[in-house]
C-alpha cells in the first residue's frame, strides 16, 4: 500500500484534541431522583458483573477516535498498484517535447500528469525490480539506467523540466528498443502525446511565423496563425516591442485547422526586437508568442574599394554578416558602410564614419605617412590583436613603402627595422595598414591569410558572432567567437545569465528550452557587443494538439509483445475508509446519539 | 382540602370502591363485620348441645322434634374491624410526575371511606414524617372530612426508619395494616412484616412507585442526587446500565412480593398513575 498525501497525517492531531474536549466534555448533569435505593443495587452489580464497564462508558470515545483515524487515512488517498509483472525492469520514457506543455486540465500539463504516473510507477517497484527511466524530444536522455534506487529517481523525476523542443519519438524508438533488450524481463511504458490515447485532444491556436521588414522608421510586419482546433475561432494578435508596449493589434476571425497571414503594416518601431502575441490563452500558451530580431542592425557593410582583388573578394565572402560592396570609383563613395578597403586607391577625402584597411596606398593620408619604396624580403609578424594564430606564419614581398611610425599606431609586420604593416586608432577610427600590394607577395597563399582577413575584419567592425539569428527552441545556438573574445556570456529570457567556455572555431550553447530573446554578449578586451536570437516554438511539430498524429507512429514490432500501454491497477482506499467512516458515523448515532 | 388530590372525580369513584377484604375478627367492638365471635346478631351461625346456664329461649325445638335432643341456635357477632393505614411519608415518596404521595393520601382517603361506610374504624398513621405528627382515626362516615383535612395536611419530608416506627407502635388487637409505600427503606421488610403479623394484623402492602422509577427515562452522564438523604452518584446512562437497572428493579419486586408471601401479606404494586380503582380491585 501506497500513500499519495502524507499531509493527511497533521490531522492525526486532531485526536488529541478530541480527547481533550471530551475530558472537558465530562460534565454530569444533576438529575434528582427520589431515591438511589435501585442505582446502587444496579451499579453495584454491574461493576461486580461486568468488568469492563469502564470501558464502556469511553467507548463513545474510542468510536470517535476511529472515524477520525479512518477520515485521515483517507485524507492520505492510500492505494494499491498490482503490476502484472512484479520483478520485470520498468523502462519508462517520457516525451519532454513542446507539445507536453500543453494544459490537459487547468492546473496540470500532460508533462506533469506523466511525471505523476511515472512516480507513482516507480514507487510502487519490488524491492527487486529496477528501473530507467529516458526523456525524449529532440534528442533522448538516459537520466538513470537500470538502477533500484527509487528515491533518486523520484527526484530525477521531479526534476525533469518541459524542453519546448521538437521531437520525433519514433526517431528515438531504435535507442530505446535497444536498451530494452538489454534485460530479458522488462516492461516499457511511454508517456508521450505522439504515442497513444493517455492525453486527451486539445484545441490550441498558434502563431507560426513573423516576418519584419523596416522602411526606414517604419516597419512593415506579417505574422501567420493557424487555428488548431475543431472550431473556428475569433482572435486578437498584438505586435508589441521589447518593453511589451503595444504597438498594433488586430482581430482575425479563422476558420478551424485554417491558416491565415495578418498584416500590419507603417508600424512605428526602431527597437531590437519585437514579438507577436495572441491575447486568448488556450490549452498551449508557448506557442501564443512569436519573436523577430530587427536584422538591419546587424549586418555589417563593406565598401571595397579595388580594381580587381580576388584574393580579398574571396576572403570576405567566406565569412557571414558581412555584406560587401565593390566599387572601383573613389569619387561617389558614401558614409554609409561600416568599413571602407581601399586596395592602391585612397579618395583625398576619406568617409566620416566607419573604419580602414589601406592595402598598398599611393599617398600618405592623415592617418598614416609612408617613405618610398624598398626591396622586400620575409615579413616578421609581430605579437598583436590581428595576428592571433599567425604568429608562426612566413611569407615574402617583392617590395613596399617603410611606414612611419607614430603615436596611435602599432607595428603588424616588419621586415628589419621596417614596419610594413601596421594597425591603430586615429581620432576614434580604426584603421589597419599594409604598405605592400598582395598580389606581389606570397601572402594569399598563405593559410594565415584568411586567419588575417578575419582577424582585421574583427578587429575593424563589430561583427555579427552569432550566425543564425532565428532558431527553434531545443536547437542549438553557435558562436562565432571573435579572435580576442574574453568572454561570452548568453542571458535568457527569463534572465538567467550562462557564462560559456570559449571554443573556437564555434562556442555551442544548448539551454534553449525557453521561447523568447536571448542576449549573446561577447566582450573582448576593447569591447563588449550584445546581439540577439529569437528562439520561437517548433509550431510545425509541436502546436497539433488533437492526437490526430498518433496513428503515424508505428511501435518497432521487437517490443510489441511486451506491455507498451501505461497500467496501474491502482485501488484507491480512500473511499473504502470513508464508508466506513460513514458505518461508524450511523453505528454511534443509533446506539448512543438516538438511545 | 388539596383539590388536586380530593377533586370531583375522586368522590365520585369513592362510590363505587368496595373492599373485599375479611379480616379474622373475633374481638373488638361490635360492628358490621361478621366474625367468628358467637354473638347477639340475626344470623344463625352454628348450633351447640344445650347444657345448662344456656338461654332456654334459643332451644331449637325443631331439632329437638327430630333429634329428641336438646340444641341451641348460636348466631354470629358482627364485629367492628379496625384498619390501620400506615402512610410512609419520608420525601422520596413526594416524587413523580404522577406524585406518589398523591395516590398514598387517595388511598389513604378511600380505605377511610369504605371502611367507615361498613362501620368499621380506621386509624391513619403518617411514619417517616420530619415532625411527629399524631394519628387520626375515622370511625363514622361524618369524620370523613376531617380525616380529607387531615390527610391533606400531612407532608413527605421524612427520613426515618419504617420498621421503628412501627414497631413503636402497640396494637390492641387484630385487625388489618395497609402499608403505603414506595420501600425505599434501609430496614428489613421481613422485620416489618414479621412484626405485624406477630400483632395479628393482616397485612395488605401497597407498594408505590412512579413511572421515572419504573422505566427511568434518562440518558448521558448524570449525577443523580437521592431527594431524601441528598447523597450524589455519578452515572453514565447507557442502554446496557438500564437494562441492568430494570433487572435489579424486577429482582427487588421479586423480593418484596416473596416477603409478603412467606407473611401471608397482601402485595399490590402500584404504579402512581394507576386509576385508585384499580388498587382496590386488585385486593
Amino acid at each position: 500500500m501506497n500513500i499519495l498525501n502524507p499531509q493527511g497525517f497533521w490531522f492525526l492531531l486532531t485526536i488529541p484534541i478530541i480527547i481533550f474536549f471530551y475530558i472537558l466534555k465530562q460534565n454530569f448533569e444533576d438529575t434528582n431522583v427520589s431515591s438511589l435505593y435501585l442505582w446502587n443495587l444496579t451499579i453495584t452489580d454491574s461493576e461486580v458483573s461486568s468488568p469492563w464497564q469502564k470501558f464502556r462508558k469511553n467507548i463513545l470515545l474510542l468510536l470517535q477516535i476511529i472515524i477520525t483515524l479512518l477520515i485521515v487515512f483517507a485524507l492520505c488517498r492510500p492505494y494499491i498498484v498490482k503490476n502484472v509483472n512484479k520483478d520485470a525492469t520498468q523502462i519508462i520514457v517520457i516525451d519532454t517535447s513542446g507539445s507536453m506543455s500543453a494544459y490537459d486540465n487547468n492546473d496540470e500539463t500532460r508533462l506533469d500528469k506523466a511525471l505523476k504516473s511515472a512516480e507513482r510507477k516507480i514507487k510502487n517497484l519490488s524491492p527487486n525490480s529496477s528501473f530507467s527511466l529516458i526523456t525524449v524530444s529532440n534528442k533522448a536522455d538516459v537520466l538513470i539506467n537500470n538502477s533500484k534506487d527509487t528515491q533518486l529517481g523520484i527526484k530525477i523525476i521531479r526534476s525533469i523540466t518541459p524542453t519546448n523542443a521538437s521531437s520525433n519519438l519514433l526517431d528515438h524508438m531504435d535507442f530505446i528498443n535497444s536498451l530494452a533488450t538489454q534485460t530479458n524481463n522488462y516492461e516499457l511504458t511511454i508517456y508521450s502525446d505522439s504515442y497513444n490515447d493517455y492525453f486527451k485532444p486539445l484545441q490550441n491556436v498558434s502563431l507560426d511565423y513573423i516576418n519584419l521588414k523596416k522602411d526606414n522608421d517604419l516597419a512593415q510586419v506579417s505574422v501567420k496563425i493557424t487555428n488548431r482546433s475543431f472550431t473556428a475561432e475569433s482572435i486578437e494578435i498584438g505586435i508589441y516591442d521589447k518593453s511589451s508596449l503595444l504597438l498594433d493589434m488586430k482581430r482575425v476571425d479563422i476558420d478551424p485547422n485554417k491558416s491565415s497571414t495578418v498584416f500590419f503594416e507603417d508600424i512605428s518601431f526602431n527597437g531590437d526586437w519585437l514579438y507577436a502575441e495572441l491575447l486568448k490563452k488556450d490549452s498551449l500558451l508557448e506557442d501564443n508568442k512569436i519573436y523577430n530580431i530587427n536584422l538591419e542592425k546587424s549586418k555589417n557593410k563593406i565598401l571595397l574599394v579595388t580594381d580587381s582583388n580576388v584574393f580579398l573578394e574571396k576572403a570576405i565572402n567566406s565569412l557571414k554578416n558581412y555584406e560587401l560592396y565593390k566599387t572601383n570609383d573613389i569619387s561617389s563613395i558614401t558614409d554609409e558602410y561600416d568599413l571602407y578597403i581601399f586596395d592602391k586607391m585612397v579618395p583625398k577625402a576619406l568617409p566620416t564614419k566607419g573604419n580602414f584597411l589601406f592595402i598598398n596606398p599611393e599617398d600618405s593620408t592623415e592617418f598614416f605617412s609612408l617613405g618610398e619604396y624598398i626591396n622586400g624580403g620575409y615579413i616578421n609578424v609581430n605579437e598583436s590583436p590581428l595576428s592571433t594564430h599567425m604568429l608562426d606564419m612566413n611569407f615574402i614581398i617583392s617590395k613596399f613603402k617603410p611606414i612611419v611610425p607614430s603615436t596611435y599606431s602599432n607595428v603588424l609586420f616588419n621586415i628589419g627595422a621596417n614596419t610594413v604593416g601596421s594597425y591603430g586608432n586615429y581620432n576614434g577610427r580604426k584603421f589597419i595598414l599594409l604598405s605592400f600590394d598582395i598580389h606581389e607577395s606570397d601572402f594569399p597563399l598563405n593559410v594565415g591569410f584568411p586567419i588575417f582577413i578575419n582577424n582585421s575584419l574583427d578587429y575593424l567592425i563589430e561583427s555579427s558572432y552569432v550566425t543564425d539569428k532565428k532558431l527553434f527552441t531545443g536547437d542549438t545556438l553557435s558562436i562565432n567567437p571573435l579572435s580576442e573574445t574574453k568572454n561570452i556570456t548568453v542571458v535568457n529570457p527569463n534572465g538567467n545569465s550562462y557564462k560559456l567556455n570559449i571554443n573556437y572555431p564555434l562556442t555551442y550553447f544548448d539551454k534553449t528550452n525557453q521561447p523568447g530573446i536571448y542576449e549573446v554578449i561577447l566582450q573582448t578586451k576593447d569591447s563588449t557587443q550584445k546581439q540577439y536570437v529569437a528562439f520561437n516554438f517548433p509550431t510545425q511539430t509541436e502546436s497539433n494538439l488533437d492526437n490526430s498524429n498518433n496513428k503515424d507512429i508505428k511501435i518497432d514490432t521487437n517490443i510489441s509483445e511486451q506491455t507498451t500501454k501505461s497500467k496501474d491497477y491502482v485501488l484507491n482506499l480512500s473511499s473504502i475508509l470513508i464508508v466506513f467512516a460513514i458505518i461508524m458515523l450511523l453505528y454511534e448515532w443509533k446506539k448512543y446519539i438516538k438511545a | 382540602m388539596n383539590e388536586t388530590i380530593f377533586n370531583k372525580d375522586f368522590f365520585q369513584k369513592l362510590e363505587l370502591l368496595s373492599l373485599n377484604i375479611t379480616p379474622t375478627l373475633t374481638t373488638g367492638s361490635s360492628g358490621s363485620r361478621k366474625s367468628k365471635a358467637k354473638g347477639m346478631s340475626v344470623e344463625f351461625s352454628d348450633y351447640k348441645d344445650y347444657v345448662a346456664g344456656d338461654d332456654f329461649r334459643r332451644i331449637d325445638w325443631n331439632a329437638y322434634g327430630r333429634f329428641r335432643k336438646l340444641y341451641i341456635k348460636l348466631f354470629m357477632e358482627e364485629k367492628q374491624a379496625v384498619f390501620r393505614i400506615f402512610i410512609d411519608c419520608s420525601k422520596s415518596m413526594s416524587y413523580g410526575k404522577h406524585n406518589k404521595s398523591t395516590l398514598a393520601l387517595q388511598v389513604a382517603a378511600a380505605f377511610s371511606y369504605i371502611t367507615t361506610k361498613g362501620l368499621d374504624k380506621t386509624f391513619i398513621h403518617p411514619i417517616n414524617t420530619l415532625e411527629s405528627v399524631r394519628p387520626i382515626s375515622i370511625s363514622s362516615k361524618n369524620n370523613f372530612i376531617n380525616c380529607i383535612d387531615y390527610l391533606s395536611s400531612l407532608k413527605f419530608d421524612g427520613n426515618n426508619s419504617l420498621y421503628k416506627e412501627i414497631k413503636n407502635f402497640r396494637f390492641n388487637g387484630p385487625g388489618v395494616s395497609v402499608i403505603i409505600s414506595d420501600l425505599f427503606i434501609k430496614d428489613d421488610l421481613d422485620k416489618i412484616l414479621k412484626y405485624l403479623r406477630y400483632n395479628k394484623q393482616k397485612v395488605i402492602l401497597i407498594h408505590t412507585l412512579c413511572r421515572e422509577e419504573l422505566s427511568p427515562k434518562i440518558d448521558g452522564r448524570l449525577k443523580l442526587i437521592d431527594s431524601e438523604t441528598g447523597l450524589e452518584k455519578n452515572i453514565y446512562v447507557t442502554p446496557t446500565l438500564l437494562k441492568q437497572y430494570k433487572n435489579s428493579l424486577d429482582n427487588y419486586l421479586k423480593v418484596i412480593h416473596n416477603s409478603c408471601t412467606k407473611y401471608e401479606s397482601q402485595y399490590i404494586l402500584s404504579p402512581s398513575d394507576s386509576p385508585i380503582e384499580k388498587i382496590f380491585y386488585d385486593m
